[in-house]
């Protein structure tokens, strides 16, 4: 028998991220968790009764007259989904050259419900993070930091697979499987000196106070009278020559913010009193104003030489700020929680659309990003909008979706016309959908299509979905006997190809730096060779070896002769097959309007829209 | 020739050499003998400078001494980068070369003319690192393996890419750092470039790493691998040499591809074929592929090798948390130099097959 704790604090306090367990109020059943029933005993401490799935209905083995079932038994839920959590870890290298933060992505599920449940008081979760964290952080710290800034992919695979061993049989025996870890480094992947390390963090807190004071000061501008975007603009210039002597609070100010009035417009106009009702429209300009403020604030912090650990700080704050006082203006509203740790999903993709198409014709394909226990709710919403609508593919997404962050949805149907390729939503955290309208043209020869929808988050493209869809004409299609969840697959980006002409490195550049984040990795020489035939076969072994082909098309690279040639080789490596890699992903750095596709590509991507995937950070 | 830096060391000053300050290493503590490693061309001496780092003075025989205009121009055609720092960082030494201020005897600035000054790689070479293997003193686990394949694979392509032919790749001539999956390789003077003079004295490779094709009526050409791409045998034959690596509780232990590789057929082949195909069958057809060879040309390159290891790796990578794969990676866990007793099971079935004797070894410093 065990004893338990039935006055227990809550479960949200125990630091069960991704609610891997929680108290579950009577015995019904919850969907997408097991319940660990508990009987009571009269002398104190529980016994284990039984487990009751979800779906399943619990029922006494008992007749307990006179009796309500709680007052005899209490269950805890525990989630049956594929959980994940991150969390950093300072690492001091053994050879006391560096120190250096890694970032570890956590993936795993519960494969013993009433272990969980049954040590629940102990947070067995936290103790598998400290396990994760000791073993693989030990065995990094042995080794050079060469490794890590050269070749953390090596890294991460040679330390997961030699301490898998050590962490399977302790995530068992707390009864977890672990179904991955992923290791990342925060950009600028490089290390320092300790000297260096401590001086760097002077720095950045330096910075960070500075801009804190900044954007404090631009709050009490704002709610201090300043009525105009051009005002609030001076504001922010003035807040840029602010004494360093000046004492100004860091603290948010939750002051009321005054309306704005006619704010598209320059003209100084008196404020509106103090009222906390603003209209959409003001608040709307406002928090546009506010947002063109926060770009050139952080161009500016990137211009004066911040990391990009303080430039995303920065950004994340003046997004924060952005939620809290413009919660209409482009900001979801989950901001408008506290964000002292950002939250992050395992999102899922899912694809629905009529299984067939027919010459002629029009259909609706939507996509939705959702979270896994949401899988039967999307299905009833891509019904709503279309009856025909089948799931053709639906696949977890394997880089986890921050809150707030945009996920970019490109799709590619050869042959087929679409009349809104890219579309784009906000993680909030619910079930979203983008829905693109597809023509099937009257004289399309193919029968089956392979569609792709391409993934970015944040402008960085990670992976793309494919899916077949049947062509042909109406009488000669079957949907019933299409099973159409075998055709799709979900391809995460392993290792890319950058392919852009010399005159527009700059820009590549600028664009690449997201890439290690996402896990992708590239052949980084590759930016810093110049083109020559010397290169040539390195180059081509390069395309050979990677899973998607970066296109960043401008005009220079169409005249680009070695551009040419490597989409070339792409195309060979391809051969005929479509779902071959590399897959060929055009990242537009030029335009509107676009520089027109080569003609070897003219049957991939170019349809009649184009991608601006990959934003300059 | 010893004499000269045993003289050097008895007098207990530092020589300044191109401005690094050095001084001969002893063979131990009390010993008034330089430390020094014998070749069949050359003398090595090894050096340390004022901070600690290591430097071996190379020396060639005199009937092996290379044109010198060869040797200067080795230096500035290899590439600058992690695996080839013996090779850009050498320095070729004249009188000149040595200050005054430092030792400066002249007998030794006689000698020392033509001296090949580089960095000493603090790393085993491989053939140290494999007999270790073999003796259970230490382990590599299937991805080691792999990264240090791949590893292999992309020096060989950087090297092919700029035109370049080390010629002489062996174990003896691979430093590795099996902690961080670095290869460094040393000795490179019998290097191929299209822009070098045919270097007199030398020779086609190590034998057990020369293709079949190099040898006519068992006599060798070194002219046959003065050419691109003439790397390509000998880093099959270490690719497979690496993968099937033994820990000693294999049968098949000691085997390696360079036994036998000149007949193309015999029973170290035919076991390291076995082996192959049991833990990576997709290179039995690399390791047929080069002993079937007829040029260069037709063995494996290094794309091909690399591609190979990435599909392995991957595999792997999809199986890291598989139970099924639990068993084989605790065993080779528990030979780890830094093993710690932990809550793991143990087959201790696996404890049967080792020769008791391997417990008395100190654990190795290096290795996993």
């Amino acid at each position: 028998m065990i004893s338990l704790n039935l006055q227990r604090r809550p479960v949200a306090n125990l630091t069960l991220e991704q609610q891997v367990a929680m108290e579950h109020p009577g015995l019904g059943s919850l969907p997408g968790y097991v319940l660990v029933v508990f009987e009571k005993r009269d002398q104190g401490g529980a016994v284990f009764s039984r487990l009751v799935s979800s779906g399943e209905s619990f029922s006494s083995r008992f007749k307990i007259p006179f009796r309500d079932l709680s007052q005899k038994y209490f269950a805890i839920a525990v989630n049956d989904s594929v959980l994940s959590c991150s969390f950093d870890h300072s690492i001091a290298l053994n050879d006391g050259s560096e120190e250096l933060t890694i970032n570890f992505h956590l993936t795993y599920r519960v494969v013993d419900a009433k272990k969980v449940a049954e040590t629940l008081e102990h947070d067995p979760l936290r103790q598998l993070r400290d396990e994760v964290v000791r073993v693989i952080g030990r065995n990094c710290a042995k080794r050079k930091a060469e490794m890590f800034r050269e070749r953390f992919r090596d890294l991460e695979r040679i330390v997961i697979d030699s301490e898998s061993a050590r962490l399977r049989p302790f995530a068992a025996e707390l009864g977890f499987k672990i179904i991955s870890i992923d290791l990342d480094m925060p950009l600028p992947v490089q290390g320092r000196k300790k000297a260096e390390v401590d001086e760097a963090r002077r720095e950045k807190q330096k910075q960070l106070r500075e801009i804190q004071e900044a954007v404090a000061q631009a709050l009490l501008n704002v709610g201090a009278g300043i009525n105009t975007p051009a005002e609030l603009r001076e504001g922010f210039d003035a807040v840029r020559e602010i004494p360093r002597d000046v004492d100004v609070t860091t603290e948010p100010v939750t002051h009321t913010v005054p309306a704005m009035p006619e704010s598209t417009s320059e003209s100084v106009q008196p404020a509106n009193g103090s009222s906390t009702v603003v209209e959409d429209t003001e608040q709307f300009h406002r928090g546009e104003t506010w947002k063109d403020e926060s770009s050139r604030l952080i161009k500016l912090l990137e211009e004066a030489g911040a990391d990009a650990d303080t430039t995303t700080r920065v950004r994340d704050d003046l997004e924060a700020i952005a939620a809290r006082y413009f919660p209409s203006a482009d900001v979801p509203e989950v901001l408008s929680e506290p964000v002292d740790e950002p939250i992050f999903d395992s999102v899922m993709c899912s694809v629905f659309t009529p299984p067939a198409a027919y010459i002629g014709g029009n259909i609706l394909v939507q996509v939705f990003a959702h979270l896994v226990d949401d899988s039967e709710a999307v299905k009833r919403i891509a019904a709503e909008f279309d009856e025909q609508s089948k799931r053709l593919a639906s696949k977890l997404l394997t880089n986890e979706v921050r809150r707030n962050a945009k996920l970019t949805f490109c799709i590619s149907m050869p042959g087929l016309e679409i009349d809104e390729p890219v579309q784009e939503l906000v993680w909030c955290g619910q079930p979203d959908v983008v829905q693109f309208g597809v023509h099937v043209p009257k004289d399309l020869n193919e029968r089956e299509i392979v569609g792709t929808i391409y993934v970015s988050q944040n402008g960085v493209p990670f992976g793309h979905v494919k899916f077949l869809l049947r062509i042909g004409e109406a009488s000669a299609l079957a949907p019933a006997n299409t099973k159409p969840e075998k055709s799709s697959s979900w391809k995460r980006y392993e290792y890319a190809f950058i392919s852009y002409a010399a005159e527009d490195r700059t820009e590549v550049l600028k664009r690449v730096q997201m890439l290690p984040r996402f896990h992708i990795d590239f052949f980084q020489d590759l930016l810093t060779l110049e083109p020559g035939d010397q290169w040539e076969d390195l180059i081509f072994e390069n395309i050979d070896r990677s899973d998607v082909f970066f296109l960043f098309w401008s005009t220079a690279a169409r005249n680009s002769e070695w551009v040419m040639n490597e989409i070339r080789h792409a195309l060979k490596r391809k051969g005929i097959d479509r779902l071959a890699r590399p897959e060929i992903v055009p990242v537009m750095i030029e335009g509107p309007p676009p520089v027109p596709p080569p003609a070897e590509l003219q049957d991939i991507h170019f349809n009649d829209r184009f991608m601006y995937f990959m934003n300059a950070q | 020739m010893v004499d000269v830096v045993t003289s050097w060391l008895a007098s207990g000053q530092p020589a300044i050499l191109n401005g690094i300050v050095v001084s001969p290493r002893r063979l131990d503590d009390l010993s008034p003998i330089p430390l020094l490693a014998s070749g069949e061309q050359a003398l090595s001496f090894y050096l340390i400078d004022d901070e600690n780092n290591g430097w071996i003075l190379k020396k060639f025989l005199p009937e092996s001494q290379p044109d010198s205009a060869y040797v200067k121009a080795i230096q500035g055609l290899i590439p600058r980068k992690t695996g080839f720092e013996s090779g850009f960082g050498r320095q070729v030494l004249q009188s000149s070369s040595v200050s005054g201020s430092g030792y400066c005897e002249a007998q030794f600035l006689a000698w020392i003319d033509g001296a090949i000054l580089m960095p000493q790689v603090m790393a085993p070479t491989w053939a140290e690192v494999s007999t270790e293997i073999r003796e259970g003193a230490a382990v590599l686990s299937r991805v080691e393996k792999l990264l240090l394949c791949q590893r292999l694979a992309e020096t060989v392509g950087v090297l092919e890419s700029t035109g370049l032919a080390h010629r002489d790749l062996s174990s003896t001539n691979l430093m590795m750092d099996t902690l961080n999956i670095e290869i460094h390789l040393i000795d490179w003077d019998s290097l191929y470039h299209a822009s070098l003079p045919w270097p007199v004295h030398t020779t086609c490779g190590t034998r057990g790493y020369l293709a079949p094709f190099v040898t006519v009526d068992g006599i060798e050409d070194a002219h046959a691998t003065w050419q691109a791409n003439s790397d390509r045998f000998a880093m099959t034959v270490l690719n497979v040499d690496l993968l099937t690596a033994s820990d000693g509780l294999s049968s098949s232990s000691g085997s390696s591809p360079h036994n036998g590789s000149q007949n193309r057929s015999g029973s170290s082949i035919d076991a390291m074929r076995q082996n192959l195909r049991r833990s990576f069958p997709a290179a039995v057809e690399f390791l047929d592929a080069a002993l079937a060879a007829r040029s260069f040309a037709e063995c494996p390159s290094p794309s091909e090798w690399t591609e190979l290891a990435e599909r392995e790796l991957s595999s792997s990578d999809q199986t890291t948390w598989d139970e099924a794969t639990a068993q084989a990676v605790e065993v080779e866990s528990l030979y780890t130099a830094d093993y710690e007793p932990h809550y793991v099971e143990v087959n201790k079935s696996a404890f049967v097959k080792i020769n008791q004797g391997y417990f008395v070894r100190a654990p190795m410093a290096r290795g996993r």
